[in-house]
């Protein structure tokens, strides 16, 4: 071993037990030198850099206290309230409840005037459809009156796009809720 | 044997304060403070060579710990763990520092970093200490970085990558460039 490889050596960290450079060691003084100051930085870097300076973990737990009931607190707190309170804040429960007394007690009224409602928006789709055939050369002869069974099939259509909007709504009122109760 | 079976309670009693600190404890994480606060803020300090500012920084640190604890998964021990924390938070904080130091060249400045160096060295380290520390402060912060994990800490070079966030290759090569630099300017003085 030369004195470039015996500096190598001592560079990696003097891996294993190497005769060689022991040898080396005992014939070059200055690679001895350099091998006394490894050994003696080695020693001063595992005793380490200065403790934490008094008081430290008092700081850090005054600060720790400081945050942890913000951090602890969940976002929504579970209601105490009955379950009859709870349903009535669903919106989509409201509007059920407020269908099936419709429906109850109405029910010929509502049929009478869901038909004729129905029967205008149904006659008013239709022209305009075949308003839109006409200008691409496409006639039409449009029935007259709407069918029934027509009329039917708008009804149910609508109705499902209110049970489909109703968890929707839901959810975006309970969004709200939690807004305002994060006073946000 | 008596000391790998005192590690490995340690350990064990590790995990236990940690669970309890996951859960909201804060007297359990009280003692991992505890038990981690001279490494913490040693290795802060090793990187920013000044009480204040590595102060703060292994402060942060902890404070990151507690807040991000629920998270921790407990794939690492919690100082490989915490340690990776400071270590980022004073890379950080040491670019923040050469920003500023850049901008602010005047005389003020360089005697307070003067000031700073002159009573950084423990003032209760002996000589050859305080020697060391000097040397240090000639490296660069991920070197500094580099040896105190490996030789203080006594970590492998993998644990030092992990914690540093380096490749395994490139904390070689800064433990390798440290101690050839320390080595040098070692030589160097005791020859005056």
């Amino acid at each position: 071993m030369n004195c470039a490889e015996f500096r190598h050596w001592l560079d990696d960290g003097r891996p294993g037990l190497h005769d060689g450079a022991t040898a080396h060691a005992q014939r070059c003084p200055a690679c001895a030198a350099a091998l006394e100051a490894d050994r003696t930085i080695e020693r001063l870097l595992s005793q380490g850099p200065s403790a934490a300076p008094a008081g430290f973990t008092g700081r850090v737990m005054a600060r720790v206290v400081a945050r942890a009931a913000p951090a602890r607190v969940p976002v929504m707190p579970a209601p105490a309230l009955p379950w009859w309170a709870r349903a009535a804040r669903d919106p989509a429960a409201v509007l059920a409840l407020a269908v099936a007394a419709l429906l109850a007690g109405r029910w010929s009224a509502l049929w009478a005037a869901s038909s004729t409602a129905g029967q205008g928006a149904a006659q008013w789709v239709a022209r305009a459809i075949s308003a839109g055939l006409s200008a691409a050369g496409v006639a039409v002869s449009l029935p007259s009156p709407i069918r029934a069974d027509a009329l039917l099939g708008l009804e149910i259509g609508a109705a499902c796009l209110a049970l489909l909007a109703a968890p929707w709504l839901y959810r975006t009122t309970l969004r709200h809720a939690a807004r305002a109760a994060l006073g946000r | 044997m008596a000391s790998s079976g005192s590690q490995a309670e340690s350990a064990a009693n590790e995990g236990l304060w940690v669970e309890r600190a996951r859960a909201g404890d804060t007297e359990a994480f009280r003692e991992l403070v505890e038990r981690h606060r001279d490494r913490a803020y040693g290795l802060a300090l090793r990187v920013l060579r000044s009480p204040a500012d590595a102060e703060e920084v292994a402060q942060d640190a902890f404070l990151r710990a507690w807040r991000a604890l629920p998270r921790f998964r407990g794939d690492a021990a919690f100082g490989t763990w915490l340690y990776r924390i400071v270590a980022r938070r004073a890379f950080d904080r040491a670019a923040t520092l050469r920003g500023r130091r850049a901008r602010e060249t005047s005389l003020e400045e360089a005697r307070d970093r003067a000031e700073r160096v002159k009573v950084h060295p423990d003032p209760n380290a002996g000589g050859e200490k305080r020697r060391l520390e000097e040397l240090l402060e000639r490296l660069p912060e991920a070197q500094r970085a580099a040896v105190t994990l490996y030789y203080y800490e006594d970590r492998s070079v993998d644990d030092v990558a992990k914690i540093l966030g380096l490749p395994p290759n490139t904390v070689k090569t800064h433990l390798s460039r440290a101690r050839a630099a320390l080595r040098t300017a070692w030589s160097r003085e005791e020859e005056r």
